[in-house]
């Protein structure tokens, strides 16, 4: 039983095979690959989720959408802008630091906005949205206005 | 009422499968980001998938084989390992978008964090493939999933600017054109996904297809794809409608959703959450029952929804792990929609392996007797093949070059 065991061994036989190792292997070759963000792409993808939060704001007070779908939807915008702030300035193709330290600051009030957005008619929800919009263009402004169209 | 059950299988296939977390991120991407010049992929992607859906029903009807069977059996276990592998792997990045979408719709319709729905959406998943009879899994969902529709109407209430029948024609724009060639390849992998072609046939075997069904066959894979096919055109349009204009590029899903609440308010953002977990929760109901017959199949264990658990337990088991690696990679991932255009790409990367097979199946006088492919439906398939290896060399150049097509 162990000469046979260590003859397989010895043919390769207990390698698994080529064909079995090649998907996961490029799975994390390309995992790896799209992992690696750049300014351009990062502020691209922010700059849409703004704007995405602050029509979301809009359509929730203007009645065309409810309050839950708007939480929700916060929620999710909240976790897409998860680190950014911190990372941006640092990305690959970042513009210059005062330039890149107001994106920053934006990006950092924007944030905050959409962690504790104004769903009710309680507080300034027109506020809110102009800081979304306005962070929300400059972002897409820095990123060379990416969209194709 | 066979002919209703069977046409109902082609439904399923149409929402759960034809339009998942899938092919509403790459159609709502697209119509958000290039306006109506990627409706054509969607055409293809479409016309393809419904000859391989007929081959796939055709092959279960007449040999009494889901095509998964088929392959390990002509081509040996030693080719099967590559196909296979490959299928797992891309349909566990798909599964884990499926339970992410499933939790965000129904996060969108009660207001909590999408989070802490997911493990309620794993849960829900199990409990139908645990349990749930193949009847009530086609059924279901496609009752639900009829609600897409809405995106059809919403073409009609806000029509686009563009001509539709213009964007058909593939023009390629000056700036952005990797981004562009990433999202027809992503498109088409979520529109060919093998996923369908595996459940599609083997759904046929549990629903005991014979050669009486053929006509049923025909009628379901073009009736089914049409519709899905409708349903994610309405999602391009809508995107390009309400979403382009004010620089929404569609990164979540809850962003594709402004575009039906746009023209229809509340009633549009309610019908968004309960379409997305009606399609992506049949979506996940297909993926992981698709994985688990692939693998018994493959291995030759005893397999079937209509089985008891402990009938088919090995069956039963690769679900259950199926399901748990899913909602693992959907926790720690997140962003169900990166998930399920990552999932796309790498789709459109295996679709080669996958559908390559179906040339020499399809001719195999042992398996399809009379039935087998005439010329026409030979060209056909060979043009897809070659589409195929196409989208597949260009998706790994271009996942590269677009870092994910971010």
């Amino acid at each position: 039983m162990w000469a046979t065991a260590a003859d397989r061994l010895r043919r390769g036989r207990r390698t698994p095979p080529v064909r079995v190792l090649l998907p996961p292997a490029l799975v994390v070759a390309l995992v790896a690959a799209c992992s690696q963000g750049s300014f351009d792409r990062t502020a691209s993808d922010t700059a849409s989720t703004l704007l995405g939060a602050a029509a979301t704001l809009e359509f929730v007070h203007a009645g065309k959408a409810t309050v839950p779908y708007g939480r929700a939807a916060f929620v999710e915008y909240g976790s897409r802008l998860d680190g950014v702030a911190d990372e941006l300035a640092t990305l690959p193709g970042a513009p210059p630091r005062a330039e890149a330290q107001g994106l920053v600051a934006l990006v950092r009030a924007a944030t905050a906005v959409v962690d504790d957005p104004c769903l009710d008619r309680t507080c300034d929800w027109q506020r809110q949205q102009r800081i979304l919009e306005s962070a929300g263009r400059a972002l897409l402004a820095a990123s060379g206005g990416q969209g194709g169209g | 009422m066979r002919i209703v059950t069977a046409v109902l299988l082609g439904v399923l296939t149409s929402t759960g499968g034809f339009l998942d977390a899938g092919s509403i991120s790459t159609a709502a991407s697209a119509g958000a980001t290039f306006g109506l010049s990627l409706i054509w992929p969607i055409v293809v992607g479409t016309l393809a998938i419904i000859l391989l859906v007929e081959m796939s029903g055709r092959l279960a009807a007449v040999s009494g084989k889901a095509y998964s069977e088929a392959l390990r059996e002509r081509f040996g276990f030693a080719f099967y390992l590559l196909p296979l592998s490959a299928d797992v792997i891309s349909n566990g990045f798909l599964l884990a978008a499926e339970l992410g979408g499933v939790s965000i719709g129904l996060a969108l319709l009660t207001g909590l964090d999408w989070h802490t729905v997911l493990p309620v959406s794993a849960l829900l998943v199990f409990a139908m493939v645990w349990r749930a009879p193949f009847g009530l899994i086609e059924d279901l969902p496609s009752i639900l999933g009829l609600s897409a529709l809405l995106f059809v109407v919403a073409i009609v209430v806000q029509p686009p600017s563009g001509d539709i029948l213009q964007a058909l024609a593939p023009k390629v724009p000056g700036s952005g054109s990797a981004q562009y060639l990433y999202l027809v390849a992503a498109i088409l992998g979520a529109t060919m996904s093998p996923y369908l072609v595996y459940f599609y046939s083997s759904g046929a075997r549990e629903d005991r297809w014979s050669r009486r069904s053929l006509r049923i066959n025909r009628m379901t894979a073009v009736l089914g794809n049409g519709f899905g096919s409708l349903s994610a055109i309405g999602i391009l349009v809508a995107c390009s409608v309400v979403l382009q204009p004010r620089g929404i590029t569609a990164d979540s899903l809850s962003e594709v959703g402004l575009s039906l609440a746009a023209p229809f308010g509340q009633l549009g953002a309610i019908g968004f959450g309960l379409i997305l977990f009606a399609c992506c929760f049949g979506a996940a109901l297909e993926v992981s029952l698709a994985v688990a017959y692939d693998i018994s199949q493959g291995f030759g264990w005893e397999w079937g929804e209509e089985k008891k658990p402990v009938e088919a337990a090995r069956f039963n088991l690769v679900l259950i792990i199926y399901i748990a690696v899913a909602f693992t990679l959907a926790f720690v991932i997140g962003d169900p929609l990166q998930l399920a255009l990552f999932a796309s790409a790498l789709i459109a990367l295996i679709l080669p392996v996958a559908l390559a097979p179906f040339l020499i199946l399809m001719n195999d006088a042992d398996y399809l007797r009379d039935q087998r492919n005439g010329v026409l439906t030979n060209l056909a398939t060979i043009a897809v093949v070659i589409l195929a290896f196409v989208v597949a060399a260009a998706s790994l150049a271009l996942l590269l070059l677009t870092g994910g097509g971010r």
